[in-house]
């Protein structure tokens, strides 16, 4: 199921490819296939999605899962020091949470 | 998690005026001081934050102290101990609870819940009405044990016989559903001559939990909107309760009615009004919401309070309502004659741990001491104020199109919900937040936060970034006056007749009709207007007559909202003026204003503009003096470029003035960046910047009448370009032009046909 859903996000377009982009610039205009995979795995409620919390303005950020409304958030393993290195990780994250696809650094 | 946060009684103050300020700081000490805020940019892109620190009477170091926040609103009528004499007692409303599962929430108290004592209609733990009763010793109570639902109206009463000893509540719908039974009245039995009474004053929609430091402070916080409540001095039949639900009762209960409330009286104030003739008046605490349909709201005797006020005499009380934090000062400033005009922030540190409380110093009224005033848009300000987006909705990551970057402010918020909403936000029984104030800690107004909107690598949005234009300014040696939207709505043109330019912020969005006409009637005066941002005059706003530091916003009919009020709630209840767009309102689109208009945001990354036909017309020649580039502001601090985030376009269809020059264009907006839905009837395919032609910043010129001129940026990134290479860019050179040409005396002639 949730490999169909992959497919009907990316239509035909090779996987690879597509995270090859992302890991290269995570942030701003993507390829058509590529962008509707992100607003999927981007869609997760706030009741367990996947953010960061910045530790050291412009410095460093820790992974979080939100819990929902009013809820303390849970500090998960994880500290960046790029902005763009923490995007890579949640997108490896949401690739098996959604997908169920392990992706190589 | 933060343990200092503060706040002032006021944001605008003018010399000879004193400004207090409260703290909450959980260390033992603190040390405070007053700084100018010129650049609150903390990224490392950016110019050195600039906070220039100005000896004065804050100096020095004070001891630290907890202080909270009791938010949730109420009613509250101060009635001593008028029932004592007379134990039996009835208590009836119409109540449309939005969160019955919520657990115990009074409709009607009289309880003191430190003694344990009173009488109280609730919404009780099984989500159905019910009765509390308690001498102090004992407690009786009864529900009717079916749930309401949520959004959906009911008579509730509960009465006690202290003669008869029995307790009873009623419940009874207002519509009945198929397969939902939430219809029923129950009895029990209880000690007569109970002697429930207490010193706790009456409250809707709380219990009493004392004062704390002045405050009253509310228990058993109710959600939801209550609807002619009463109370009698007798445990009246269902069949008496249901005669007196209307706004007729028999002469037969007059005798026994101790009080009858009609919430559309005085919708845009405080009081609240008995008109049993026992004059049980009384007042709102926190600021619950009015101006909202009532039970028998029909939708066709009009759509205004003012209309049939019968119609909208219910409020509508939340758990988090706040107003007035109330806190106790721990110190003030009296502003000296000698203190420039500008933007001033008390810096708070302890243990590592920084904290600001921003403040304007205005010049004294009819005083300007520059002929350029830069319009601090505390409205705005206002409405974003503690601003809940990075933790309420999971789809602002498609707004962002990038990680959800959480700050440590947001995360107290979350966790601190007493702290108020912003005008953005729902409240926690999924209304919308249509009233915010500064009385509380502002936790998003001040030098080097951070937030989510704004793009990289600064991440500024509001307040922070447009720290951008003063150091701008500064840099440039531009000296200018600060004013506030306070100001301006308190003054009118007056505020502004004295300076010869008036320069925005980057999203100066909300406006008040009093607002909105000064700067029309500046620019029809010979002033002149730089727009330096997007999304501008936007949304109507009003402002509370009786009550300071409190906006309101109706996002009535359409527009780019985080939500919609219900059918009935379109017309503000401070003013009764109807909410909404300016852009709805008669002529009063921003384009009339500003030559553009909202037309689309995104928050990824930004876009550039290109020179377009209008550079070239003489009339225009001065703005890009110098400036041989085709390509403007593909640089920045906000996405990398000048024209993102919310962008205006130019549209003589929607209000544009004919002659208005389109200087720049912007062009390849990422696909973040949407068409706004206000243009759109069906919606469709192909409404994204990389598709869509009308998601673009237009920069704008034109003249106005009596030698004035208005120049329009169209997009909230484009300050963010302003600090790029130290200053030195075209953006940056084409601004200054424009200063320099809008601070010459010399008229702009309108053109002739
Ligand atoms: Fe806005």
């Amino acid at each position: 199921m949730a490999r169909q859903d992959l497919e009907r996000l990316i239509q035909g377009e090779d996987l690879d490819t597509l995270v090859a982009e992302f890991r290269a610039k995570p942030t701003g205009q993507h390829s058509a296939a590529l962008q509707r995979l992100v607003n999927h795995i981007r869609s997760e409620s706030m009741d367990g999605k996947l953010a960061l919390l910045c530790t050291k303005p412009h410095e460093e950020w820790r992974l979080v899962r939100m819990n929902g409304r009013a809820k303390p958030m849970t500090l998960l393993d994880g500290i960046f020091h790029d902005l763009n290195d923490a995007e890579w990780a949640i997108f490896k994250l949401r690739m098996k949470r959604h997908f169920d696809v392990d992706l190589a650094d | 998690m933060l343990k200092i946060t503060g706040y002032a009684d006021r944001v605008s103050v003018m010399p000879g005026q004193t400004i207090r300020f409260m703290v909450n700081c959980e260390y033992p000490q603190y040390e405070a001081g007053v700084v100018r805020v010129v650049q609150g940019d903390s990224a490392p892109e950016a110019p050195p934050v600039k906070l220039v620190p100005v000896p004065s009477t804050v100096d020095g170091r004070y001891p630290g102290r907890k202080q909270v926040i009791h938010a949730g609103s109420f009613a509250r009528i101060d009635c001593g101990d008028r029932f004592a004499a007379s134990p039996s007692f009835s208590m009836q409303a119409m109540v449309m609870p939005t969160t019955p599962k919520k657990g115990r929430q009074a409709i009607i108290s009289k309880w003191d819940e430190a003694a344990g004592k009173g009488i109280a209609l609730v919404v009780a733990e099984d989500g159905s009405a019910g009765i509390e009763l308690s001498d102090g010793a004992h407690k009786v109570t009864l529900s009717v044990g079916k749930p309401m639902l949520a959004k959906h109206w009911y008579l509730v009463a509960a009465t006690y016989d202290g003669a008869a000893g029995k307790v009873a509540v009623h419940q009874q719908p207002q519509h009945d559903f198929p397969t939902i039974d939430d219809s029923g009245s129950t009895e029990a039995n209880a000690p007569a001559g109970f002697a429930w009474d207490n010193a706790a004053p009456l409250l809707f929609a709380a219990s009493w939990g004392g004062e704390d430091a002045g405050r009253p402070v509310g228990r058993a916080l109710y959600n939801g909107k209550i609807d002619r409540p009463r109370v009698s001095t007798a445990a009246l039949t269902l069949a008496e309760i249901e005669a007196l639900r209307g706004d007729r009762w028999p002469e037969r209960l007059a005798g026994t009615l101790a009080g009858a409330w009609d919430f559309a009286d005085d919708i845009p104030g405080v009081t609240v009004r008995d008109i049993s003739g026992r004059r049980l008046d009384g007042a709102v605490v926190n600021m619950p919401t009015r101006g909202v349909t009532g039970h028998n709201f029909t939708g066709e005797d009009g759509m205004c309070w003012k209309d049939r006020p019968d119609q909208w005499s219910a409020i509508h009380f939340h758990d988090d309502d706040v107003y007035d934090a109330g806190w106790q000062a721990d110190f003030s400033l009296t502003v000296p004659e000698t203190m420039k005009s500008g933007i001033y922030a008390v810096r708070i540190h302890a243990e590592g741990e920084e904290q600001f409380v921003t403040f304007v110093v205005r010049p004294a009224r009819g005083k300007p001491t520059s002929k350029l005033a830069f319009l601090f848009p505390l409205a705005t300000y206002m409405a974003y104020a503690n601003e809940h987006f990075g933790t309420n909705d999971g789809l602002v990551e498609l707004h962002l199109n990038r990680a959800l970057v959480l700050h440590p402010h947001q995360q107290f918020l979350n966790e601190h919900r007493e702290y108020g909403h912003s005008l953005y936000d729902l409240h926690s029984d999924g209304s919308g937040v249509y009233y915010s104030s500064r009385l509380r800690p502002v936790l998003n107004l001040r030098p080097k936060v951070e937030a989510n909107h704004g793009a990289g690598p600064s991440h500024l949005w509001l307040f922070n970034a447009d720290t951008h234009i003063t150091s701008w300014l500064e840099h440039f040696d531009q000296d200018y006056d600060v004013i506030t939207d306070e100001d301006l709505h308190e003054e009118g043109f007056s505020l502004l007749s004295g300076y010869r330019t008036v320069m925005t912020a980057t999203h100066p969005e909300y406006y008040s009709r009093e607002m909105y006409d000064a700067v029309q009637r500046f620019t029809h005066s010979g002033g002149r207007l730089i727009y330096l941002g997007g999304n501008g005059f936007y949304w109507r706003i009003a402002y509370n007559r009786t009550q300071p530091g409190i906006i309101e916003v109706r996002r009535s009919e359409g527009g780019s909202r985080a939500w919609e009020p219900p059918t009935g709630e379109y017309y503000h209840s401070f003013t009764g003026e109807y909410g909404g767009m300016w852009r709805r309102q008669g002529g009063r689109s921003p384009n009339h204003l500003v030559g553009v208009g909202f037309t689309a945001q995104g928050f990824d990354v930004s876009s550039y503009y290109r020179r377009a036909s209008g550079a070239d017309d003489p009339r225009a020649a001065f703005i890009l003096d110098g400036v041989d580039d085709e390509i403007l502001g593909d640089f920045g601090l906000t996405g990398g470029g000048a024209s993102g985030m919310e962008l205006d376009r130019h549209d003589v269809s929607l209000g544009s003035p004919p002659h208005s020059l389109v200087v720049a264009r912007s062009e390849r907006q990422t696909e973040a960046h949407v068409h706004v839905v206000e243009d759109l009837l069906f919606n469709h395919m192909g409404t994204t910047g990389d598709v869509n032609d009308k998601v673009h910043a237009d920069l704008v010129f034109f003249e106005t009448p009596n030698g004035g001129a208005v120049f329009s940026v169209g997009s909230i990134a484009y300050s963010g370009a302003l600090p790029w290479n130290n200053y030195d860019n075209n953006i940056s050179r084409l601004t200054l032009n424009v200063l320099r040409r809008f601070m010459d005396p010399a008229p702009f002639p309108l053109p002739q046909a």
